[in-house]
């Protein structure tokens, strides 16, 4: 593989994460514009951890990715009160707030004679865990696609339990739901911190990759984009995320076809998907077509047992 | 089986529910009749927890359930359905129905599934498509059996027959008959006055956030008030 390409997927690995979880939040029915908060808390916490601590990179991951996880949790408490528009104000706000407090943040010890960690808005250097022990960039890109697919695995579990249904409920219609018997704070909560860990991979994922972070990469562009991916893939299932990012990334992005104009050309897109699949490309319709397809195909025991059971 | 004491319900400084008392007992229809804005629907929210009373007491089968949230008060077997057909309409017909019996049961079981379908011929060869498909009377329908995959001993509908056709109202109002002979109390809000009463065994007649009659149907029936009230002129 060149490496251009292997770059242009990690980056679409990467980047999917922070939009799986922007979509997390979408199915329980929010609009979260600061889900880059999460990315940046970790890529931050797990610098440090890795470069300044002397951890090692998975041990990193995990604290980076704790923290954010910590830092939803208590972001969902004054947001579970929030609704639509209100919503995505708090979370921009928290997410700017985030942002300039890493604009002011000096941490810094001396390793080997050089100041190593996070220094205000000069940002943080010298995160080199992943070439300090010769991780080859393949290498790397299949260590973000093996958590990307556990995320997704985790997702499709949840989507099968009660857990991603009472989420979809909650995101249609939160009275009903509640009517329902659902308990809206645990649920509510739960998808916040889900979405936060999930953002959090991202977040310590990029750190190493990039070796460097500063605060003006987790502005709000980072968090329009995240948004947008789940709604051009579709809301149906946690691919729709993956392919938003996969076209603007990798089809837009990374191609020379569209240099100096991609901005131009993605709004495009957005607003041509939003005129003709409001839903994204792999909307709930569509999903439920595939799989009454493949049902039909392979005619499970179960559907079977719905129509021919005698009562 | 439910009891009702003294409520007050209040939104800020408009008070929907100015002391209301009621009770069902179980094996019950009781209907709660009233005008629009006569505090119907608040006295219903606030039995099942989605609106906090700001005075007064609930019990149900004994325990007091006052403000507890609904999704405290569905196990207990209670379940209700909301005013104005409200379904999932993006979900499909059994998608619906297995939301209303998760929140209880946590599991896919589908027992309460066949067993409502039973009584729900329509919907039962249409499962797999989305409800919005359904007409207004298969929606009332299908918000009804979801509340009934709970498996409530005590169901609670309000306004069952609002927007419906008198036919598709006639149906409600039979399958509300069949559900009492199934064992289940319900306690029925109503401005379809006549209707709800020939159904029911006893109302309450609700105004301004007070009940300013209660009795038999029989009695609500025949009583001068009502008449002049709610039901214009007395049938023969």
């Amino acid at each position: 593989m060149d490496d251009h390409l292997i770059q242009v997927l990690s980056n679409i690995g990467m980047i999917t994460f922070i939009a799986l979880s922007a979509y997390v939040l979408l199915l329980t029915g929010e609009i979260s514009f600061g889900q880059q908060a999460f990315f940046a808390i970790s890529a931050y916490a797990s610098g440090i951890a890795t470069a300044m601590w002397g951890w090692s990179f998975w041990l990193g991951l995990l604290w980076g990715a704790g923290v954010a996880g910590f830092a939803a949790f208590l972001l969902a408490w004054p947001t579970l009160r929030m609704r639509g528009l209100y919503f995505a104000i708090g979370t921009l706000a928290f997410a700017e707030m985030v942002r300039l407090i890493f604009e002011v943040f000096h941490y810094q010890i001396e390793i080997d004679g050089e100041m190593v960690g996070p220094n205000g808005s000069e940002g943080f250097r010298g995160i080199r865990y992943i070439f300090e022990n010769n991780i080859s960039e393949f290498q790397y890109m299949m260590i973000i696609y093996a958590l990307l697919a556990s995320v997704l695995v985790f997702l499709f579990a949840i989507e099968r339990t009660r857990v991603g249904a009472i989420f979809r409920m909650l995101g249609e219609d939160e009275l009903l739901a509640e009517m329902q018997g659902v308990n809206r704070t645990y649920y509510k909560v739960m998808a916040t911190v889900i979405a936060g860990l999930i953002a959090g991979i991202g977040g310590a994922l990029f750190a190493h990759m990039n070796t460097y972070v500063e605060p003006k990469i987790f502005n709000v562009m980072l968090g329009v984009h995240s948004l947008a991916y789940g709604l051009i893939g579709g809301l149906g299932t946690a691919l729709g995320p993956l392919i938003g990012v996969s076209l603007d990334i990798g089809l837009l992005e990374s191609t020379r076809m569209f240099t100096g104009y991609r901005m131009v050309v993605f709004g495009g897109l957005v607003a041509i998907l939003l005129i003709f699949r409001p839903r994204g490309l792999l909307d709930e319709e569509a999903v439920h077509a595939i799989r009454s397809a493949w049902r039909r195909k392979t005619p499970s025991t179960r559907q079977q047992s719905e129509i021919d059971a005698p009562d | 089986m439910l009891q009702v004491h003294d409520l007050h319900v209040s939104y800020g400084k408009a008070r929907a529910v100015l002391g209301v008392s009621l009770h069902v007992d179980k094996g019950e229809i009781v209907a709660l009749i009233g005008a629009n804005g006569a505090g119907k629907s608040s006295t219903m929210r606030a039995v099942y927890g989605i609106t906090k009373p700001t005075q007064g007491r609930v019990t149900f089968e004994g325990q007091d359930i006052t403000g507890l949230p609904a999704h405290r008060i569905v196990p207990l077997g209670v379940a209700q359905v909301p005013e104005g057909r409200m379904i999932f309409e993006d979900l499909t017909i059994e998608e619906n129905l297995l939301l209303g019996g998760l929140a209880r049961r946590g599991s896919r079981d589908e027992q309460p599934m066949r067993r409502v379908l039973k009584l729900f011929p329509v919907l039962q060869p249409r499962t797999s498509e989305p409800a919005s498909n359904l007409s207004g009377g298969q929606q009332q329908m299908l918000a009804i059996a979801r509340g009934l995959m709970s498996e409530p001993k005590f169901l609670m509908l309000d306004e069952p027959s609002l927007g419906l056709s008198p036919l598709a109202a006639q149906e409600v109002f039979d399958l509300i008959v069949t559900l009492r002979a199934d064992g289940v109390t319900i306690l029925l809000v109503e401005q379809n006055v006549r209707q709800a009463l020939a159904i029911a065994d006893r109302g309450y007649v609700i105004e301004s956030g007070r009940v300013i009659l209660e009795g038999t149907s029989e009695q609500l029936l025949n009583n001068e008030l009502l008449i002049s009230a709610y039901l214009g002129v007395k049938r023969q």
